[in-house]
Formats: C-alpha cells, sequence, structure tokens
C-alpha cells in the first residue's frame, strides 16, 4: 500500500478553485451585461408640431406649408411624404426632395432642417416652408426631429409619436 | 472461488478518467463559446434582442403593394416578409427596391407583393455586432406587423 500518497496541497486548490470562480464570473457577466437596458436614444414626449396653413396648386405643384411648434421642445426639422394615390393609407413618398431652398430652411440627409443651427425652432414659434413637386399628392405625413443628446454627442432623432397627418384635396 | 479476478488496469483506469474530463472539458468549453459569441450587440454593446424592442415602423398594404416607414430610430437593415395563403405560409427577406443600407432614420420603401396573400407580417431584421463581425438578427415575430389583406 502506497503511504505517501499526495495530491493536490490545500492551498493550491483553493487558488484553483478561486481562478476557476473568477473566469466562470466573468465569462457569465460579459454575456449578461449585453442585457442590461441603456438609455435609449428617443424624442421627449412633449414633442410636437401642428401643421397651421397648407396651401398647394396642382397646376404649379407649389406646396406651401405654414408650421407650428406647439410642443415643449426646441425642433430642428421634419421628415416629410406624400400619398401617390387615393388609395394610399401610408404615406413613403419623400418630399424633401423638393424644397425649395432659397426659403431658408436646409435639406439634411432625407429630412428638412429649419436652418443651419441646431434645434432651431423653439416652442410657439412659426414657420413658412415651400415645396415645388414633380407630381400630385394626396396626403401629407411629418414626423417632427430634433437633435438629442446621447453622452458627449448629438444626434438627430425623428419623433415618431408626434407625426402628424394632413389630407390634400387641390390635386384632385 | 476464483482469487486471481482481474479488472481494468490502474494505468487504463487513468487513461479513461483522463479521457473522460478531456471530453467533458471540450463539450464545456464549446458550450461556453457558443454563449459569448452569441452576444450580438448593438448602439456601444445592447444586446440586439433589447434593440428589438425599440424598433419602431408603419407599414400599408394596398393595391399589391406594400408600403414602410421607418418612424422610429433604429436603422432597419433587411424585413422578412410572412406571406399567408390559403392554409400555408412563406418567409423571405424582402430584397426588390429594399434600400442598400436597409430602413435608416426616416427611410421608407414601396415594393409589390406578389400572389394571392390573405395576411403578411414585416419582421424587422437588424445588424449588430459580434465576435465574428457584423452579422444580422432577426427579430421575434412579436415585433413584426401584422396586415390583414
Amino acid at each position: 500500500m502506497i503511504k505517501n500518497k499526495r495530491g493536490v496541497s490545500v492551498v493550491i486548490g483553493y487558488i484553483l478553485l478561486i481562478a476557476f470562480g473568477v473566469i466562470m464570473g466573468l465569462i457569465v457577466y460579459n454575456y449578461l451585461k449585453t442585457y442590461v437596458p441603456k438609455d435609449t436614444l428617443s424624442c421627449p414626449n412633449e414633442v410636437s408640431i401642428f401643421i397651421k396653413e397648407i396651401e398647394c396648386n396642382s397646376s404649379t405643384g407649389n406646396l406651401s406649408l405654414r408650421l407650428k411648434n406647439n410642443g415643449n421642445f426646441n425642433l430642428e426639422g421634419y421628415f416629410i411624404y406624400g400619398t401617390t394615390n387615393s388609395t394610399q393609407e401610408l404615406a413613403v413618398q419623400d418630399l424633401s426632395l423638393f424644397l425649395k431652398n432659397n426659403t431658408g430652411p436646409i435639406k439634411l440627409g432625407n429630412s428638412v432642417a429649419f436652418s443651419v443651427s441646431k434645434n432651431s425652432l423653439p416652442p410657439n414659434e412659426e414657420v413658412s416652408n415651400n415645396f415645388t413637386l414633380d407630381y400630385s399628392i394626396y396626403s401629407i405625413e411629418i414626423i417632427p426631429t430634433r437633435f438629442q443628446g446621447q453622452g458627449t454627442k448629438e444626434r438627430l432623432v425623428g419623433c415618431g409619436e408626434a407625426r402628424v397627418k394632413q389630407e390634400l384635396n387641390c390635386y384632385e | 472461488m476464483k482469487k486471481d479476478k482481474k479488472a481494468m488496469s490502474p494505468i487504463i483506469a487513468t487513461m479513461l478518467l483522463i479521457a473522460i474530463v478531456i471530453v467533458l472539458a471540450l463539450i464545456v468549453f464549446l458550450w461556453f463559446r457558443g454563449i459569448t459569441e452569441e452576444a450580438v450587440t448593438k448602439f456601444e454593446g445592447t444586446n440586439v434582442k433589447l434593440v428589438c424592442e425599440d424598433i419602431s415602423f408603419d407599414a400599408s398594404y394596398s393595391d399589391g403593394n406594400v408600403y414602410i416607414l421607418n418612424t422610429g430610430n433604429v436603422p432597419i437593415y433587411k424585413m422578412r416578409l410572412k406571406s399567408f395563403t390559403d392554409g400555408s405560409h412563406t418567409t423571405e427577406t424582402i430584397t426588390t427596391n429594399w434600400p442598400q443600407y436597409g430602413l435608416t432614420l426616416g427611410g421608407t420603401y414601396n415594393g409589390e407583393i406578389s400572389g394571392n396573400v390573405t395576411r403578411i407580417i414585416l419582421i424587422p431584421v437588424l445588424i449588430g455586432h459580434s465576435k465574428r463581425g457584423d452579422v444580422t438578427y432577426t427579430c421575434d415575430e412579436r415585433f413584426g406587423y401584422e396586415i390583414e389583406i
């Protein structure tokens, strides 16, 4: 019978156990930390835009909008879409392509910005924008946008909750 | 009674034991590696499964065309279209006219749907990052948009 039978010393055993536990903990932590919700980039609830006046002319293709910021936050601009037939429920044709940009606003990606400065339309202020369209539209939808801070950066966000729709009858 | 009854030699037994341990260790290693690689993230480390909850888009159907508008702030990389006909369904990724980089902020899509469909479900597909690089992730059907036709 072997008398000097030796296994792993108690200290080494503990070290191995702790090391194994730490490694397992790190692996599980790295996986589970991705499931911790972070602040998502979104618009405040009190963002709102209102189409105060709308004028359109089917012969010239001119579309004039007077928009009012009736929310509590400054706005950067808006996405604008139109429907090209009367049965279409959702407006998807991008009308920012037809913006007359000699009137102040600028095209920012596929959106319209009120001016070159950020979030330039304060609450209760109004602005007029004009478009010259190539085709007839039956309704328009507008989604306001604003620059929203995320950490050290400011990013453009769409405020889908504040979307407004307006039926048009001038092109019929 | 037999006295010279023999079992496995201690060497064989030790080798078997070591082999079993190695196989078990390999299985555990592969399982853990699978778990860590499956963590597809987006927006600086958020699991893409959570990002699916933040997707917001609107869709409609008329005259054989489907219209999609991304009203949220999560870019939709692709869209899976689950089409139901009488008693069966097919799922395919929309490719015709789909923007190369997907529906970004305020992005829109309109395209034709062929066939005699009675119901469609639009399921968003996101692109995220994992250790393998950029990978696509199809959100659960509960994040889809259902349209009765």
